[in-house]
């Protein structure tokens, strides 16, 4: 059996890991654009700060492939996928036969097309060599924009900061974190991020970027102009799917799987970023990209390719950040949503710091946003998780002593 | 391999476990040297309140396969196959709390651990006592246990004892059965029950 995997981010090493453990002899190539060895990705913020060096990142080094006897075809890029004929065509002009294919490319940070945008001095922060050029162009700038307000953008935010620069963050809706935090969240994000002498802008669009060759200035609608010599865009991430002929391979928002990770195309599977896969909380299929969902479905996807079968549970939208000194962890929808019918708890404790947010729908809990005192979020996510009817009363959940025996049949 | 097995049933919620693990988890092993220590060693295992305020010591069950090992994003968290232990990095550590989302027990916490680098919070759990067990020790949280809530055992062992009870339970006259547990335990939780109850009602 021919395994082939294009990319080498964590779903694509977890994949190609799973495969050889459970299969010694097939062959298996990995196809990696990227050059330097498989690293963590959301370790990216702290390469910027200079918290870390770059080989800090690495969760695999260079002799793994060898260990693993995998072939790695390194600073290759796939530019074709022929289905009928199952190969894989590279930038370095090779071709890849394959008998079953993993499609774990990941995704790319969306483009903003506004006037200016080819300027120098503006990035993204995705990959390795992204979080270089920003560290390399800090060391020179004085003021930074940072446009989008999610989790990219306030650690690239964070990192920019700390390195001493005047820091700006544009975002387009009317607060902070708004897919992974709900209004209050998002302001105690803010608050902490101003503490810390980040100017955050809501509800503004950029309108374009001034200066020549290098920015020097971002334009806001309304006329507002931010003087600055860097701009990091983290304004979203799209599927990595240049190479798929949509005739050949279903692709909505991202490749389509089936609970066993397989595409519409027989022995093409997809994982992480790239895939579309089951939600758990709105029982859909959907984008759910996050780290720990694309090495789960990595380590699924490398189980069905060798041929048992197993089932991917299905994915459970999830973040935690640490932002100075406030944490905030949610998970589920964090609502509302016009689809169902959701009762919002919220409890605040004001003296304590801490915030929290349950989503339910009827008796179950289906999602929760929390701001401080996160110890027990991982309980609350796995209640979640599995769906099951919360049997206990809603100010427990609510309390600072909430732990797992609560959830324990009762005594007696 | 023996573990650290909890009977929840047994615990009085005196919390001598969570002092004897801040200890063995201390520079100087001893409670009096370790009330000096800075940073203040904390526990590993922490006796939750349960909804009648019974006790339950929580900790680690070193799952295999461990989500937290799974989404640990530096890959702090790895597994020591001799030991059977989940153990945590804390060089590697980057206090990224991706763990927390991970646990399904909620048992690891963040702090500047006494045993770790200075200086630096990072994320901290039961580690099965493995450099007392390399001595020959019990952990000691088990050791220091005086209701035997916790043991440490062969998961068989454990598991052959709870199913002969039952057995005996279902077999023959209530009055013939001998008491596994200490008829005191149930006395303690009904009584924490009532109580419990009690205060719910006046509310």
């Amino acid at each position: 059996m021919r395994h082939v995997i294009i990319g080498n981010g964590i779903a694509g090493i977890t994949a190609a890991e799973t495969i050889r453990l459970l299969d010694p002899t097939s062959s298996i190539t990995l196809i990696a654009g990227e050059t330097f060895p498989p690293y963590s990705r959301p370790m990216l913020g702290m390469l910027v700060e200079g918290a870390i060096d770059d080989r800090q990142m690495i969760l695999k080094e260079e002799l793994f492939y060898r260990e693993f006897q995998i072939d790695a075809k390194i600073g290759h890029w796939v530019e074709e996928l022929d289905v009928p004929n199952k190969v894989v065509r590279t930038s370095k002009g090779e071709r890849i036969p394959f008998d079953r294919l993993l499609i774990a490319t990941g995704a790319n940070p969306v483009r903003l097309s506004v006037e200016g945008s080819e300027l120098q001095n503006i990035f993204f922060l995705r990959n390795r060599e992204d979080a270089v050029k920003i560290s390399q162009a800090a060391k020179s700038a004085k003021a930074a924009v940072v446009i989008g307000g999610g989790l990219v953008g306030l650690k690239a935010a964070h990192a920019l900061r700390k390195r001493g620069l005047k820091v700006t963050i544009v975002e387009k809706l009317s607060y902070l974190l708004p897919l992974i935090a709900d209004g209050r969240g998002g302001e105690l994000v803010q608050r902490e991020a101003e503490n810390m002498g980040i100017e955050v802008i809501t509800s503004a669009q950029v309108s374009g970027f001034e200066g020549g060759p290098r920015i020097s200035g971002v334009f806001l609608e309304g006329a507002t102009t931010i003087t600055c010599q860097i701009v990091v865009v983290a304004a979203g991430v799209r599927p990595a799917l240049s190479f798929v002929d949509p005739n050949q391979v279903q692709v909505r928002n991202g490749l389509v799987v089936n609970e066993f990770l397989e595409t519409s195309a027989e022995g093409i599977y997809a994982a992480g970023d790239v895939a579309e896969v089951m939600d758990l909380v709105r029982g859909e299929n959907r984008l759910v990209p996050i780290w720990p969902e694309a090495a789960s479905q990595g380590r699924v996807a490398g189980i069905n390719m060798v041929g048992f079968r197993k089932a991917y549970e299905g994915a459970m939208a999830r973040n935690v950040l640490r932002f100075e000194g406030i944490d905030l962890l949610s998970g589920g929808l964090i609502g509302p949503d016009n689809g169902m019918n959701l009762r919002i708890i919220e409890y605040e404790d004001r003296g304590a710091g801490s915030y929290r947010r349950f989503v339910l729908n009827g008796d179950r809990l289906v999602g929760v946003v929390m701001v401080n005192k996160i110890e027990q979020g991982g309980v609350v996510l796995s209640l979640i998780k599995r769906r099951a009817a919360l049997k206990i009363p809603d100010r427990l959940l609510q309390s600072p002593y909430f732990n797992f025996s609560q959830l324990l049949p009762r005594l007696g | 391999m023996r573990q650290v097995i909890i009977h929840p049933e047994r615990c009085v919620g005196c919390m001598q476990c969570m002092v004897a693990c801040a200890v063995a988890h201390s520079k100087s092993k001893t409670l009096f040297g370790a009330l000096q220590e800075k940073p203040l060693p904390r526990p590993r295992i922490h006796v939750g309140v349960g909804l009648y305020r019974e006790g339950f010591p929580n900790r680690c069950r070193h799952c295999d396969p461990a989500p937290c090992i799974m989404a640990c994003l530096p890959g702090a968290i790895y597994r020591n196959e001799e030991m059977d232990t989940v153990l945590i990095n804390p060089d590697r550590c980057i206090n990224c709390a991706s763990c927390a989302m991970a646990c399904p027990f909620g048992v690891i916490r963040y702090h500047e651990d006494s045993l770790g680098p200075e200086g630096k919070v990072v994320a901290v759990k039961c580690d099965n006592c493995v450099d007392r067990q390399a001595k020959g020790l019990v952990p000691a949280c088990v050791e220091v246990c005086m209701t035997n809530a916790l043991t440490f055992e062969e998961p068989d062992t454990s598991l052959k004892r709870k199913t002969d009870e039952i057995a005996r339970r279902i077999s023959v006259g209530a009055e013939e059965r001998k008491a596994e547990t200490a008829p005191g335990f149930s006395l303690l939780n009904t009584l924490k029950k009532a109580q419990t109850e009690m205060a719910d009602y006046m509310v």
